[in-house]
């Protein structure tokens, strides 16, 4: 699946990940690539600029510690992140209900 | 970033990208992190170091990737209600209260304690109508370059208004109602918040256009008579204010109390 054929379900994504946290980025990529059995297949520092707007939006939380002698910063879900994340997923399964009425549905009956 | 492999070439580029940003160290730190795990990662299945670590880096995306996406990334929002577009909301209830009072002690009242009061009111309305603006567009997760041009149009066509030129007062209302117009369009767009308040907020403007057309190839003077065409806007701008208002807030901690179950 390409990076653009994402665009406005990241969110959804990352926060619905991040449920089973703390991971940091690498871990996130790790989950996001495990759970889609590799379907996803985006750029792997994109994520970061994402998690740092969710941080900002106050949906997620970072800290720091030291890994092998790296830093390593790891994300896990605030309380309005988790209500969020509930949010995001009741719209998208509204949502694609919504589509899989149009495309799910049966074909046209034609004459025999 | 001592060695000169393949990632410690890439984190140099990387930090050359970035080093403009404010998180600089931070998405430099967290390159690193990953860029090392995965190249680790790809030595343990038995490739050679240096064919590890270039295929992490391809893997990551370009150091001008990773740049433009920080710059685009830090410009969206989210679409949540937070506490803050939920105080946004108040400053569009609070608004139309402080115009309105402001306005009849400015008019009625002797100068005086009271009638300072009054315009104190009617200036502090003009930072909570921003305060509004910015709010909604933080509603809609940014709105975009469009949305970010219409929301600074809207602030700054009022301006025009006290120009001393009926021109420029028609040029400043054209200018507000298109403002107005392009950011009902983009939130419409947008899909975030109900269409009613959205479309009565973008009527206010055109009825003003067509009013100030009217009377400018009239008379030429329709006295306080075009504030009546704002009616609709100021119903929709409540309206939204409403809305906003009582949105539950995301990023509002849970309330513990002795009841709390968890």
């Amino acid at each position: 699946m390409r990076a653009d054929a994402l665009k406005g379900h990241l969110d959804l994504l990352l926060l619905t990940i991040m449920q089973d946290g703390p991971f940091h980025g690498y871990a996130v990529m790790e989950e996001l690539r495990a759970r889609t059995d590799g379907t996803i297949d985006l750029p792997e520092g994109t994520i970061y600029p994402a998690l740092h707007r969710l941080e900002r939006a106050g949906l997620l939380v970072s800290s720091w510690s030291e890994v092998n002698g790296r830093r390593r910063r790891s994300y896990s879900l605030t309380p309005g992140g988790k209500k969020a994340a509930q949010e995001k997923r009741r719209e998208w399964s509204a949502f694609a209900l919504t589509v899989q009425r149009v495309v799910g549905a049966p074909a046209w009956p034609t004459m025999a | 970033m001592a060695d000169d492999g393949v990632i410690a070439a890439y984190l140099r580029e990387l930090d050359s990208s970035v080093a403009k940003l404010s998180e600089r160290d931070d998405i430099v730190s967290e390159a690193e992190d990953h860029l090392r795990e995965a190249a680790e990662r790809r030595m343990r299945e038995g490739r050679p170091p240096a064919e590890a670590e270039a295929e992490a880096v391809a893997r990551f995306g370009s150091a001008a990737l990773i740049a433009r996406m920080c710059v685009l990334e830090a410009k969206r929002g989210v679409a949540v209600p937070t506490n803050r577009t939920r105080a946004a909301g108040l400053a569009a209830l609070v608004t139309p209260v402080l115009l309105v009072a402001g306005q009849y002690i400015n008019l009625n009242v002797e100068r005086g304690f009271v009638h300072g009061i009054g315009v104190m009111s009617l200036v502090a309305a003009i930072p909570a109508f921003v305060y509004f603006l910015w709010g909604i567009r933080a509603r809609h997760g940014g709105l975009g370059r469009l949305g970010k041009i219409a929301v600074i149009g809207s602030l700054v066509a009022p301006c025009g208004a006290f120009a001393n030129s009926r021109y420029a007062f028609f040029a400043a209302v054209a200018l507000f109602a298109l403002a107005v117009v392009v950011l009902v369009v983009e939130m419409l767009r947008a899909n975030v918040l109900p269409v009613t308040p959205l479309v009565l907020l973008a009527t206010g403007p055109i009825f003003l256009v067509v009013f100030t057309l009217r009377v400018t190839a009239g008379s030429g003077d329709a006295g306080d008579e075009w504030m009546w065409s704002m009616l609709p806007m100021a119903a929709g701008y409540l309206w939204l204010g409403w809305y906003l208002w009582r949105e539950p807030a995301f990023d509002s901690a849970p309330r513990r109390g002795p009841f709390a179950t968890a």
